[in-house]
């Protein structure tokens, strides 16, 4: 059981109800820039049981239980969305997927990371450029890399 | 040479090496970014020296929801005379009058015309992107200078640039 403000909430609740919002996915064409209801649903999920929800977005990502363009999805989004309360554990969860063993996850959680604007994730990923295989990938992570040294640059003026 | 630009999610296009993928292969995936209408699919003319071409990425970028990473596939025209590609000048729908006449449908494209053209595009385009940051600078520019018809962006993509 997870605790929820000052209620209590099953992980099988949880579960069921990202199960739910997966489904509807199913029927989705991704596209940038494009809200879809997959879209709002998460963003929903993530605002109402905060980092529970990331909890139970990481099992799915990490554990490799959803499709990898449905996990990319989500960490794209899991980027863009503005939310204070969860930003450190979204921030975690995308630092995390950048170790993923499917390169459209990776690419999901760089595109995240580039959305979040956090330089944070700098050294994550350093890391990640080192051990990258695809070379596209690997400029797309340099891209990002570069836009969070000029973050810090910017914020420590 | 003119090249031809066309939009893409460039995670589709990686060569990634999965063990039930032939080498030099697309995947399948990469089709979802070559949805045709009509046996037509649209794609944008760029300029040899690239001279109109971030203009086109602003105005195609600003006729989303909201201001997002843009990912494209560019390629010299040659590539696809050489497969026989069919082109229509057929004015585009974007925010900016001067880009719409850049744009160009592919028509009369059969089921293994569009295979051939994926392959094409995976083996000899050069794939980019422009993060979010800087796709948020290049419309704020444009709305600005006003090359872009602020009246004609979507209410979410203005306030999310605060324009509105």
């Amino acid at each position: 059981m997870y605790l929820w403000g000052k209620m209590s909430i099953s992980e099988n609740t949880l579960t069921a109800e990202f199960h739910r919002l997966v489904s509807s996915a199913d029927e989705e064409v991704f596209e940038d820039g494009m809200e879809t209801a997959f879209s709002n649903g998460l963003i929903a999920f993530v605002k109402r049981y905060g980092d529970l929800a990331i909890d139970v977005l990481a099992g799915h990502i990490i554990g490799e239980t959803i499709n990898a363009e449905v996990a990319a999805e989500v960490l794209r989004w899991i980027g863009q969305m503005d939310d204070v309360k969860t930003h450190h554990k979204r921030r975690w969860l995308l630092e995390r997927c950048l170790n993923c063993s499917s390169a459209r996850v990776r690419d999901g959680a760089v595109l995240g990371l580039s959305f979040l604007d956090d330089p944070h994730a700098i050294p994550y990923l350093e890391s990640a450029i080192e051990h990258e295989s695809i070379h596209e990938l690997r400029r797309d992570m340099e891209q990002v890399l570069d836009q969070l040294r000029e973050t810090k640059a910017e914020k420590a003026l | 040479v003119p090249l031809i630009l066309r939009s893409i999610r460039k995670a589709r296009w990686y060569n990634e090496d999965l063990p039930w993928l032939a080498p030099d292969e697309p995947q399948a995936d990469v089709l979802a970014d070559l949805n045709t209408s009509q046996n037509t699919l649209s794609v944008w003319l760029i300029e040899d020296d690239r001279s109109n071409l971030e203009r086109v990425i602003t105005a195609l970028a600003a006729n989303r929801n909201r201001p997002s990473n843009f990912d494209y596939a560019i390629i010299d025209r040659q590539f696809l005379d050489g497969i026989g590609v069919k082109f229509d000048h057929e004015p585009g729908q974007t925010p900016d009058r001067d880009v719409n006449r850049w744009h160009l449908d592919m028509i009369e494209l059969s089921a293994s015309g569009l295979l051939m053209f994926a392959r094409t595009l995976y083996a000899h385009a050069q794939k980019e992107r422009i993060l979010e940051k800087r796709i948020r600078h290049l419309i704020t520019e444009a709305v600005n200078s006003g090359h872009l018809d602020r009246s004609e962006l979507r209410a979410t993509m203005l306030g999310k640039l605060q324009l509105s």
